[in-house]
């Protein structure tokens, strides 16, 4: 990747919303530019001109009114466009077009869930890509993570409606120029949303910009931006491939869908994973600590042990990995599905 | 009025002949405000050291992606302590209570404060607090560390705050209430010394601009640290109590404790730029050797700052999901509090004009304190534009942003005045060589940390990551950012050096060795236990330094 194409990868804006927010950006940065360029440049200039060697005997000035007049009401003419354009930008922003597209996006710690409407009225969800390691190398490789991405059609309005499983999330894309909260709530009846209108083909980070716990740095991802028609085929094949899956394989769907693939592999690979993983867990014994600090060992994962450490993770917790597991709200009979799952991927 | 070498026994040497190894408790004891503000000094640059060890820290694991030297949890505790002993034990209490308590009286031609005990109660109230917030350091701690202590950075945001580790975070909520006790109890003391304990003569506009600034700073600590001593202490007790005022899985509402939390918070801004403003209008017209100018506007563009600084405080969230008309209002007042900054701004560099200026280590430290707080400030309205704010919310710009205010500004501002009263507390003067070179390691230092900063953010990086995604030019600015902190971390503790070998050793002073027209360089150097042999009355300005000057205008 040459210097041109990633100052416009990491800087470019990619969304109608970008130019807007930019100008604004500009006009401000401008304006902070020459003053901090006069106030350096004329403080410098004091200290030379005005020295004691080379003037010994300060004159005093008590004030001037014309002067101070000007410095008063230019600046504030000037900070009242700022604001002004700040303020055009934000309620562009905060309006969202009639017809938009609407993804439902759901934090937890520490992954997020898309969750698409399917042509058939039905649900289609699945979860981001996990612990990418450099997104520059997953660009140009183009691996399977970017299967994760959350795709959306190019020059249509996006509606994203945020929510939250358990903590303060938000949703970042620095190319659209676009941040919202997922707040979590009792009752969700009005969701903090964005919407964005992307421009530009390509790939784009996203990240997690509000603290929430030792994965905060891990909750990052792709938007991949297609053609209309491209987006239209997608959604018919991962609605088919989900459905698909969902009818042969719904604890798999739990497990990505959850949160669970954030911390727990399916494949063996510990790699930046806060939680055992689930490769071989019903085979491996292990030691896990109690809530009062003592340790059992030599424990063997039977149904009743994977339905408490889901349920209540904090009562058994593996020794070597720390306590920091969300209460998982899931009925008997996703804990069933979830435990067939975890059959399979035994060996 | 005592002029010249007066060799009375300095506040010092009161207790000469009480050596012993309980001497100590001549400090701890003592009601003399001077004693009390040198013990502020002492205990604040302790915290700051320590503190500046923890941020090299986190730069340090910064500086490559991936994992360095601590993995996320403890980085989250680095990050957290950091930002817990930087705010509540230094930079809030440092410029108020040590030089607030050293000079207030000083300046104003007084015996001491109004209410000496109570000012000796606030430092233990300070040093109760201090050792409850590191005393959370040893709960919470994780399976094979030595240390714990609170992970949920200072804003303390539920519902992840009260979910986390409670022995440690209700700990560190606990003495951040503690400390505001500190600070009120200091902020009414000088309200009331402000009022009642002025000289005869000294009016409300012969004042020096440093007390004006106390003085709104300690109506700021008045009016706003109980409420976030209050939201405090409701998140400790939603912990222990099937109360849900915050945490909605109890049917709390998270961003009312954000609320809160900012209307403290925004306002205690201020609290640690005002006084560091007023100290740098002290140092700027006495190294000038000329009258302030604009002295009204500079005065009354800190009440403006204070008062104006109490609608602002939801810029903090404008990702929440607040309402259109909410977000109007907060951006709109937002900018109105760059009008007065900018003014004093302004003032500041006008006041150059035609002085004689000598740039001596305070000098250097004020104008680098405008050079800093201008960037500071001007990045501040980036953030108070809606627009753009959504952009830069919560990314590395914010926290350059804030450490240029909150370190360049008020930081520098706090060193600049060490520098300008250390030879009035001390009676000796440090080594001007090694606080030049020490300003210039700081200088650079600072800004090669902190302007890298600003393009990470820009080009999205996010605030308390850990680890970062690891791309071109992305590394080498997280790298250069590295570097600058450990420039700066030498540069910390040259100066440090400097001010404690030299407090015993160091050349002595005269009564007044820079020409300060102000009422405490008017007494005895170090001064005498009771400020002043008899009560001045004042009759000229607090920058007079006449209108007889050639080519004065006569006004």
């Amino acid at each position: 990747m040459d210097k041109k194409e990633f100052i416009s990868e990491t800087f470019g804006a990619a969304s109608t919303l970008a130019e807007k927010t930019d100008f604004a950006f500009w006009f401000i940065f401008g304006v902070s530019l020459v003053s901090l360029i006069g106030i350096t440049c004329f403080m410098i200039f004091c200290c030379i001109r005005y020295s004691r060697k080379r003037n010994p005997v300060a004159t005093n000035i008590h004030g001037n009114v014309i002067l101070e007049t000007l410095w008063t009401v230019i600046p504030t003419i000037l900070v009242m466009f700022m604001f002004w354009f700040g303020w055009e930008g934000y309620r562009y922003s905060k309006v969202v077009p009639e017809g938009a597209f609407l993804i439902n996006v759901t934090a937890s710690k520490w992954s997020w869930t898309f969750e698409y409407p399917r042509s058939d009225g039905g649900k289609m969800k699945y979860a981001s890509a996990q612990n990418i390691p450099s997104a520059a190398d997953e660009r140009m490789a183009g691996s399977k993570k970017e299967s994760q991405a959350m795709v959306v059609p190019i020059n249509t309005p996006i509606r994203i409606n945020l929510f939250s499983k358990d903590v303060v999330h938000s949703f970042f894309v620095p190319n659209f120029r676009v941040k919202a909260d997922a707040m979590p709530k009792p009752s969700i009846d009005t969701p903090n949303y964005l919407w964005f209108e992307a421009t530009k083909l390509g790939l784009f980070d996203f990240h997690c910009t509000e603290y929430c716990g030792v994965g905060h740095s891990q909750m990052s991802g792709f938007v991949k931006v297609v053609s209309k028609d491209d987006f239209k085929i997608w959604l018919k094949n991962k609605s088919e491939e989900s459905i698909l899956i969902q009818k042969n394989n719904p604890g798999f769907v739990i497990w990505e869908t959850n949160g669970c693939a954030s911390c727990h592999s399916n494949d063996g690979d510990n790699t930046n994973k806060l939680g055992p993983s689930f490769k071989g867990l019903l085979k491996r014994k292990r030691n896990v600590r109690n809530p009062d600090g003592s340790e059992t060992k030599d424990i063997v994962a039977d149904f009743e042990y994977v339905k408490e450490s889901i349920l209540f993770p904090k009562r058994k917790v593996v020794s070597g990995f720390q306590n920091v597991m969300t209460a998982q709200d899931l009925t008997d009979e996703e804990i069933k599905q979830v435990f067939e799952y975890l059959k399979t991927i035994q060996d | 009025m005592s002029n010249g070498a007066t060799s009375h026994i300095s506040y010092l040497d009161v207790d000469r002949k009480y050596k012993g190894p309980l001497s100590f408790l001549n400090w701890l004891w003592s009601i003399d405000h001077k004693r009390i503000g040198v013990m502020y000094l002492y205990t604040a640059f302790l915290f700051f050291l320590v503190a500046v060890g923890i941020g090299v820290c986190i730069k340090l694991e910064k500086m490559y992606p991936g994992q360095q030297y601590f993995d996320p949890d403890t980085y989250n505790r680095l990050f957290t302590t950091h930002s817990v002993i930087m705010i509540f034990l230094f930079i809030i209490p440092a410029l108020p209570s040590i030089f607030g308590n050293f000079f207030l009286p000083l300046m104003i031609g007084a015996k001491d404060v109004s209410f000496p005990r109570i000012n000796l109660l606030s430092y233990w109230v300070y040093l109760l607090g201090a050792l409850i917030a590191l005393s959370g350091l040893f709960f919470h701690i994780p399976e094979g560390h030595w240390i714990g202590g609170a992970n949920t950075g200072w804003t303390f945001t539920p519902p992840y705050s009260t979910q986390e580790g409670a022995a440690a975070v209700s700990t560190t909520l606990l003495a951040a209430f503690i400390l505001g006790w500190g600070t009120i109890l200091t902020g009414i003391n000088f309200i009331v010394t402000i009022h009642r304990m002025r000289a005869p003569g000294l009016t409300w506009f012969k004042l020096p601009l440093f007390v004006w600034a106390s003085y709104a700073t300690s109506w700021i600590t008045v009016l706003a640290t109980p409420v976030v001593g209050i939201t405090l202490m409701l998140q400790v007790l939603e912990r222990f109590m099937p109360i849900g005022w915050f945490d909605p899985a109890k049917g709390g509402d998270p961003i009312l404790f954000q609320h809160m939390f900012w209307i403290y918070s925004h306002p205690a801004v201020y609290v640690m730029i005002l006084p560091a403003m007023g100290a740098v209008t002290e140092i700027i017209a006495v190294f000038s050797q000329r009258t302030i100018f604009g002295y009204k506007a500079i005065a009354f563009s800190s009440i403006g700052i204070a008062a104006v600084g109490y609608f602002v405080w939801a810029h903090h969230m404008f990702l929440v999901g607040m309402s259109e008309t909410a977000q109007f209002v907060f951006s709109f007042f937002t900018f109105l509090v760059a009008i007065p900054t900018a003014i004093k701004v302004f003032n500041w560099t006008a006041t150059l004009y035609k002085g004689s200026i000598k740039l001596d280590p305070p000098m250097l430290f004020a104008l680098a304190f405008i050079f800093n707080f201008s960037i500071g400030g001007l990045t501040g309205l980036f953030l108070g534009a809606l627009s753009v704010d959504v952009h830069l919310h919560d990314t590395d710009f914010v926290v350059a942003h804030f450490h240029y205010t909150m370190f360049g500004g008020g930081g520098f501002g706090l060193f600049a005045a060490v520098h300008y009263w250390y030879p009035k507390m001390f009676g000796r003067m440090y080594n001007m060589l090694l606080a030049k070179i020490s300003f210039w390691v700081l200088f650079i230092g600072f800004n090669t940390l902190y302007i890298p900063m600003f393009l990470l953010g820009l080009m999205g990086m996010p605030r308390r990551y850990h680890d970062y995604v690891s791309r071109p030019y992305f590394d080498d600015l997280q790298k250069l950012s590295s570097i600058g902190a450990m420039i700066l971390a030498t540069g910390v503790i040259l100066m440090l050096f400097n001010w404690a070998f030299h407090t015993k050793r160091g050349k002595k002073v005269g009564d007044n060795p820079w020409n300060g027209k102000t009422l405490e360089w008017q007494t005895q150097t170090p001064p005498v236990l009771f400020n002043f042999d008899e009560i001045p009355i004042v009759t000229k300005g607090p920058y007079d330094y006449g209108d007889d000057h050639e080519g004065s205008d006569k006004k």
